[in-house]
């Protein structure tokens, strides 16, 4: 773990964001980089918070989460908003709850 | 990109650390497939594709602008296939993923249009991604990234991402990354002896839904893929994947996805995608892909041509990867990763030969060819390194002549994937509605500021230009009317509107007079694109003629003019 919390497993990976939103910005300036900051929260942020304690490698976590999030990340926003009035507070709200789920959840996906 | 960190090793030579090397490869495929997929709007900002690309944007649209995931679709979007959809005008057509996708991007992006079209490009390269990652894992970096820089430039998927069926593609790629994890399992399985480690049987679910949400045929091509798998490895280790101590996580698995699909089956029953016909035309099983002539009409020909997906030397690469898949699984003593390949190839083949068995079209097979460009690359890849080794190991040659035969095909294959598919994808994308194809500015200004400030269910109509010249402009304006609906939220389209029972108020329908693109065509320098312009502009204002005479319009600019209904309207022209 870094100072900041953050597994050492991830640190190339932030690396990498890093420069793919630089490159977005140069292309499409703030848009460009709040785009792609947006896409790695909402596709691989999301999943990763139930991915974070399994037994997958760093890769694979990041890459799974992605593939996963692309789909289901916003269908847990969606999910949340029918409930919630609105689709921008859903978007906090299932965050909120992904990671309240990845804590008091059984342990099916952290066992091997 | 992430500075791979080097080490020295005992025997002196410096290695890089191959979990940084894989992050640096991927973060430099990402970075070529950004640049080149984004050409399209990297100086024209407005949105671009066929029909399919702004129904898709107006519904993540709608979901931004009103701030709610609603169920049904509005008005104005609701009757784009109005009559079509057998659940009701106003049911949705696809499970909310996609479209809520669009309005996440827009509202983190902060913009209408550009995160959007990001998120679109993005989607669509990203089999990049998975088929680095897989074949990166199974076989090596090296190969992963060849595979993935093939697939950057493939032709299929760029016209698919140009036209809006970005959709069907992100779904697709999804395929490479869940049978991977399906064959994680099972190899976990049957190696450990010990239920298998069930994380990658959720990550296969997880991935499977995803894909059945994003599009039906992701899925389908996944579980048949899977289904192939499973059989070859219970064949392979004699043992079906089923006992007392996995049954229970197989079942909770397939429960998971249950919930999660469930909810959305009635979506696909009810556009059709739960229909299978059977037809047997099982002279189809000799051949594989599509021939042009076969989509002639609804596909440009590059979608389905073998040379222009694989141009150049490929197929000789191509065919020797086959040909040493098939050695390697009989030769490999640990052959699972063969395999693998094996069981991916025969279940492209029963995908890509639906029609021998079912009523299939070529438009759905067509776009299951992405399938192919997956697993071909991969092949493509992977010869360049099976093929040093296995000579090497025949001949039982020095390591370093193998060694030195890989990286010098590399190169090879580098040099053709970028001086053909690497240049054309360049040009192709550059090019790619760059011209009146795409809404221009005066037309997106007018869709937004006039069309977004009529009543909200108002109907525009706009009329069918009828004549032979006049077909060709029919699918030239096509696009550009819906991304009219689209920019101002108000329907705009070809339907009739006399006696159109889902017109609630027919004294809030619109006639609309565009003649801006046919005075750029009128003006034009060719004599022919000349006389085309002037021959439409001369029928679209008969049109209008014969039915505002001494009318009045209620907006009148830049050769754009649009009328509200009158009642001595009693019948529009229809397309002929």
């Amino acid at each position: 773990m870094t100072r900041l919390g953050i597994s050492k497993e991830y640190l190339p990976w932030m690396g990498s964001l890093a420069v793919i939103a630089i490159a977005a910005a140069m292309l499409f300036q703030i848009t460009g980089l709040r785009t792609i900051l947006a896409s790695a929260i909402i596709f691989v942020g999301l999943p990763l918070i139930l991915l974070r304690k399994t037994g997958l490698d760093g890769e694979e976590k990041i890459m799974f989460s992605l593939f996963i999030g692309l789909g289901l990340s916003s269908l847990a926003v969606w999910t949340v908003n029918r409930v919630l009035p609105s689709f921008r507070i859903s978007i906090i709200a299932a965050f909120i709850i992904v990671a309240a789920v990845s804590i008091i959840a059984p342990k099916i996906l952290h066992k091997n | 990109m992430a500075a791979a960190r080097a080490k020295d090793s005992s025997d002196g030579v410096l290695k890089l650390d191959p979990k940084l090397l894989s992050v640096a490869a991927a973060t430099a495929l990402f970075l070529i497939s950004i640049f080149l997929w984004t050409l399209p709007f990297q100086h024209n900002r407005l949105p671009f594709g066929e029909g399919d690309s702004a129904w898709h944007f107006a519904i993540g649209d709608h979901i931004s602008s009103i701030d709610k995931a609603t169920w049904s679709l509005p008005y104005y979007i609701a009757l784009w296939y109005g009559g079509f959809n057998v659940q009701g005008t106003f049911e949705p057509e696809y499970p909310p993923p996609n479209h809520a996708n669009y309005a996440l991007m827009q509202i983190l992006g902060g913009e209408r249009f550009i995160p959007v079209l990001i998120y679109r490009a993005m989607a669509s390269f990203i089999g990049t991604i998975a088929v680095f990652f897989i074949v990166s894992r199974l076989f090596g970096i090296l190969p992963g990234f060849l595979a993935g820089l093939g697939l950057s430039f493939s032709i299929r998927e760029q016209l698919m991402y140009l036209f809006g069926q970005q959709p069907t593609v992100v779904s697709l790629a999804i395929t490479p990354v869940a049978i991977y994890a399906w064959h994680k399992y099972l190899t976990s399985y049957y190696e450990d002896g010990n239920g298998g480690r069930r994380i990658y049987l959720f990550m296969a679910a997880a991935l499977l839904a995803a894909q059945y949400l994003l599009h039906l045929q992701g899925f389908l091509g996944s579980a048949v893929i899977i289904a192939v798998l499973t059989a070859a490895l219970a064949i392979r280790f004699r043992k079906l994947p089923a006992a007392k101590n996995n049954f229970k996580m197989l079942a909770l698995a397939a429960v998971a996805f249950a919930v999660v699909a469930a909810p959305f089956l009635r979506i696909y029953i009810g556009t059709g995608g739960g229909e299978l016909k059977l037809a047997l035309n099982l002279e189809k099983l000799g051949g594989w892909g599509i021939t042009p002539a076969q989509v002639m009409g609804n596909f440009p020909e590059g979608s389905v041509k073998f040379s222009a997906e694989y141009p150049g030397i490929l197929p000789v690469f191509l065919f020797a990867g086959i040909a040493l898949l098939l050695l390697r699984t009989f030769l490999v003593k640990n052959n699972t990763k063969e395999i693998f390949m094996l069981s991916w190839l025969i279940g492209i083949y029963i995908i890509l030969h639906f029609d021998a068995i079912t009523a299939s079209g070529p438009a759905r097979l067509t776009r299951m060819l992405i399938l192919e460009n997956h697993l071909f690359y991969s092949l493509i890849a992977l010869s360049v390194v099976w093929l040093p080794a296995t000579i090497g190991k025949i001949l039982k040659l020095n390591k370093a002549i193998p060694t030195a035969a890989k990286y010098f095909l590399a190169a090879v294959l580098v040099f053709t994937l970028i001086s053909t598919a690497g240049a054309q994808t360049q040009d192709r994308l550059k090019a790619a509605y760059g011209d009146l194809s795409r809404i221009t500015p005066l037309q997106a200004e007018f869709a937004q500021e006039v069309l977004g400030k009529l009543p909200e269910k108002a109907f525009v109509y706009d009329p069918v230009l009828p004549g032979q010249p006049g077909l060709q402009y029919r699918g030239f304006r096509y696009p550009k009317i819906r991304w009219m609906l689209a920019i101002s939220q108000r329907y705009v389209g070809r339907n009739t509107p006399i006696n159109n029972t889902l017109i609630p108020d027919i004294n809030e329908t619109y006639y609309l007079f565009d003649y801006s693109d046919l005075a750029v065509f009128a003006s034009s320098s060719d004599p022919g694109t000349q006389q085309f312009g002037l021959y439409l502009a001369n029928e679209l204002q008969k049109v209008e003629l014969n039915l505002f005479n001494n009318t009045q319009p209620v907006y009148n600019k830049d050769n754009i003019r649009l009328y509200k209904y009158h009642q001595g309207i009693k019948e529009v022209p229809t397309p002929t």
